[in-house]
């Protein structure tokens, strides 16, 4: 176990180097948070304003700031896309055999980069939501308990994510090129997460498709605990149903993962 | 100059067959693209219809402008994509690969080189699926939209693309100072997002700024406003100069990151 | 175009980085730079149709060399004067009339033929057609690719990528031509072909051609003089052969006895030479007057059933030079 612990605690390390080379990325990430909550302020602040309401569907303006801050914060927390078209890269060029022939396994090691990749957004960002509460009291958790199954919801929907990513970048061993069908779900799961505009702002044919899925457990769920829009009583079952998808997910990765290693060619090897 | 026109014209027409062989060699990506921006453009129609059913109108934009907002942001983004965004995006890494070395060895001005290399081929078919949408919402629009619209609105477009290109070709080539910048796709990406919403929403210094240092009110919403609402002189002109400033900026720009890297590389 | 190079320097800075990962976060908040020289005051002329080989261990600066004669860098101090070209202004009229491979770095575009990336190259340099036609024909044919023209380059092997770059090279007539590591990686038959060339395209066009390469093979077969440097500084400038004698100016012999030779007498001898006696053959590796002394002492000793007399291999020479170059050459 130890062993186990040290080898995948080593491919976090490295990308820890590396990530430290390019502080740019940094930045830049935590330009885009506040840029892109920038625009949905002033763009929300006009609906809000020009029809003279004071909430929409039980958010107030505050309430809906805070929302749509936090869904940025987990978007971004959970997304693993850049690990993934390294992947998809590594089986089209044939690379992965390097993975293949050490004893390493292919889904923990780029689960591990990922981690390692996230992990500067994850201490600016713990940062931030300390603050968060301190600067803006009342605006989102309103008590220690909510913090606790913030977590645990974060921790399932980064886990869950790259599960649901890691499925995708299997058909690369069909298809080589996959990169499209990745880039189309990560722009497509950007909005229907609720990472843009609150699920329960949807029109109600569309959320029941999407609570059908497991994209509702992705930012929605972490951030309406946070932000006490979910009582606390649904907490556990949908924590419940949240794992049963992650245990689907990691399940159909390894079905698709087994059964493409047949057929993969190490092209380019 | 006449001759130098049709020599860098001839030349582009060779970089857009050169192009072309590539990517018609991979159909899946092709395809693959088209599906990707189908489904960008979905989702920005579900933004906003989503925003509308709690709004009758942000600013002068009512939904029905808004949707010709929405078209025009795409038809520049795609427009800029198949022209600029296989060249510029990669310029962080043709340098940390020393590909550029190549680029400058050729007997061409070196900024047309990179700017013009890599043409997204199938952009071209986003372009014209763009169009049809484009004059189908305007000849449905509610009030008529007259001749004159039309044509200063192809100028007010095509200046803020050269903005644009100003915009992110400035940014690109901070890699030249900061070594390794491979994040400046990613933060032209983000400064853009500024064009992709309705001008309304932008007030005060902040409107004032994206007037101006970063003219991204320029590129989408004052073409539009042209079309709609018809050419007003004072933000033509505006656009005008700003575009010739940016331009000269970038000429500048670029001279001084050569002048850099040829004196800091091995 | 002969070329001047005077006193020609260049220094740049370097990011030195620390070790490990708290190195990494040091280095985050706070670079530390240093400036390193890797050109000190060069001085060097190549005349028309010469093939100079620039010889150096990694990192001596040989590629900054390169990279400053055709226009890549500038130079911290010195001049560059190519036929009245400064080459780092970069004036049309000038690259039109160089060019460079690197062994390296790929300028072909990887997914399409190998011809469209010439078509374009042809409208780059604004080659005539008729021009662009019997130049294509003529290489094609030289380096035997014909049929490799309408392939991706991807599928091509190593060595016809490397030919096929050799003629997106010299499409345009170059008047100098810089090869950095033309063979590196390649098989010894993809090599000798490459070297073949290029003997016969400098003696056809007299093109000047500068060349690096790690394979003293390459350097043997086609440069006459070489330019060597060594941490950044010029430490030979002259003739090959004459190098490789000042290296090692010993020579390999091999004398065959008809019968055994007298013990003593060969003991008397061995006191004198260096050498070592197996059976009836004798070997030694010395000087080649000392050489000469000793086969004439040995034919005294009895008839030789056979002799040879052979260089030393050109690489093992060059690589004893290059641990330690300035021992052999002060």
């Amino acid at each position: 176990m130890k062993a186990w612990i040290d080898k995948y605690f080593s491919v976090i390390r490295m990308t820890w180097i590396q990530a430290l080379e390019y502080k740019a990325n940094a930045i830049v990430g935590t330009f885009a948070i506040f840029s892109g909550l920038a625009i949905e302020f002033l763009i929300w602040k006009q609906v809000f304003q020009a029809q003279g309401l004071t909430e929409i569907r039980g958010f107030t303006f505050n309430g809906l700031m805070a929302y749509i801050f936090l869904c940025m914060i987990v978007g971004q927390l959970k997304s693993s896309w850049a690990t993934s078209m390294e992947m998809i890269d590594s089986i089209r060029t044939g690379e992965m055999n390097k993975y293949l022939i050490r004893p390493i396994s292919f889904f923990t090691y780029h689960f591990m980069m990922f981690i390692g990749h996230n992990s500067l957004f994850y201490i600016v960002y713990s940062t931030v939501l300390i603050l968060f509460p301190i600067l803006l009291p009342g605006w989102a958790f309103p008590t220690l308990l909510h913090v606790l199954g913030f977590i645990m919801a974060l921790l399932i929907s980064i886990y869950l994510s790259y599960a649901i990513y890691f499925c995708m970048v299997c058909f690369a061993f069909w298809f080589g090129e996959v990169r499209a069908l990745v880039i189309a779900y990560n722009i497509s799961n950007i909005v229907l997460s609720g990472q843009i505009i609150p699920l329960r702002l949807f029109p109600d044919s569309v959320r029941n498709i999407i609570n059908l899925t497991p994209l509702q457990f992705l930012v929605d769920f972490p951030v309406s605990i946070a932000t006490a829009n979910l009582p606390i009583k649904f907490w556990l079952p949908k924590m419940g149903i949240a794992l049963s998808w992650c245990i689907v997910m990691t399940l159909a990765g390894r079905v698709i993962y087994k059964s493409g290693i047949r057929v993969y060619g190490g092209y380019g090897a | 100059m006449e001759d130098m026109v049709h020599r860098y014209f001839s030349l582009w027409i060779s970089f857009f067959n050169n192009s072309l062989t590539r990517d018609l060699e991979f159909k899946a990506n092709f395809i693959g693209g088209l599906l990707v921006d189908i489904i960008y453009y979905g989702i920005q129609f579900f933004f906003f219809s989503i925003i509308y059913s709690y709004v009758d109108a942000i600013g002068v934009f009512t939904r029905e402008d808004v949707m010709i907002f929405l078209v025009i942001t795409f038809l520049a983004d795609t427009f800029y994509m198949f022209f600029f965004s296989g060249n510029l995006f990669n310029l962080n890494r043709w340098m940390v690969r020393g590909d550029l070395d190549y680029f400058l060895l050729k007997p061409m001005n070196s900024q047309f080189m990179v700017s013009f290399r890599y043409v997204k081929s199938y952009a071209l078919v986003s372009v014209v699926i763009l169009l049809i949408m484009l004059t189908t919402l305007v000849s449905a629009y509610s009030a008529p939209i007259g001749f004159i619209n039309v044509i200063a609105f192809v100028f007010s477009f095509l200046m803020g693309t050269i903005l644009w290109y100003g915009v992110d070709f400035i940014i690109s080539s901070s890699c030249f100072w900061f070594k390794n910048f491979s994040v400046s796709g990613w933060l032209s990406h983000e400064i853009l997002k500024f064009s992709t919403r309705p001008d309304s929403i932008y007030t005060g210094l902040l409107r004032k700024m994206l007037l101006s240092m970063i003219p991204m009110i320029l590129i989408a919403s004052i073409p539009t406003r042209t079309l709609l609402y018809g050419p007003d002189v004072r933000y033509l002109l505006w656009q005008f100069f700003i575009a010739i400033f940016f331009f000269l900026l970038t000429r500048i720009i670029w001279k001084k990151g050569l002048i850099r890297y040829e004196s800091a590389s091995s | 175009m002969p070329i001047q190079v005077n006193e020609l320097s260049k220094q740049f800075k370097m990011f030195k980085r620390e070790a490990g990962l708290s190195g990494a976060f040091r280095s985050f908040f706070k670079r530390k730079y240093e400036t390193f020289h890797a050109l000190k005051e060069i001085s060097v002329q190549i005349e028309d149709g010469e093939i100079l080989g620039i010889l150096g261990e990694n990192g001596a600066g040989k590629t900054t060399l390169i990279k400053l004669l055709v226009g890549l860098l500038h130079p911290t101090s010195g001049e560059v004067n190519i036929n009245g070209f400064t080459p780092w202004n970069r004036k049309s009229n000038f690259l039109k009339q160089i060019s460079v491979v690197m062994g390296q770095k790929n300028q072909l575009w990887w997914d399409i033929p190998a011809s469209e990336s010439f078509l374009l190259n042809q409208k780059i340099y604004e080659i005539p057609q008729s021009q662009y036609k019997n130049t294509l024909d003529e290489l094609v044919d030289l380096l035997s690719v014909r049929d490799k023209l309408n392939v991706q380059v991807r599928r091509l092997s190593l060595g016809e990528r490397m030919k096929m770059e050799i003629i997106a090279s010299l499409l345009h007539n170059p008047k100098i031509v810089l090869l950095d590591e033309p063979t590196i990686g390649l098989d010894v038959i993809s090599q000798l072909k490459i070297r073949e060339f290029v003997k016969y395209y400098n003696e056809k066009y007299k093109t000047t051609f500068l060349l690096t390469s790690h394979y003293m093979h390459d350097i043997q077969a086609l440069c006459k003089r070489v330019f060597v440097i060594h941490k950044g500084a010029s430490l030979y400038d002259g003739d090959f052969e004459e190098l490789v004698n000042r290296v090692n100016p010993k020579r390999k012999l091999l004398f065959e006895f008809n019968d055994k030779p007298d013990y003593n007498k060969i003991e008397k001898l061995s006191e004198k030479y260096n050498f070592h006696i197996n059976n009836t053959i004798l070997q030694s590796e010395l000087p080649d007057k000392e050489l000469t002394k000793l086969v004439s002492e040995l034919f005294k000793l009895g008839v030789p059933a056979s002799i040879t007399m052979e260089d030393l291999p050109v690489e093992d020479t060059m690589r004893s030079f290059f641990t330690d170059p300035e021992k052999f050459l002060k």
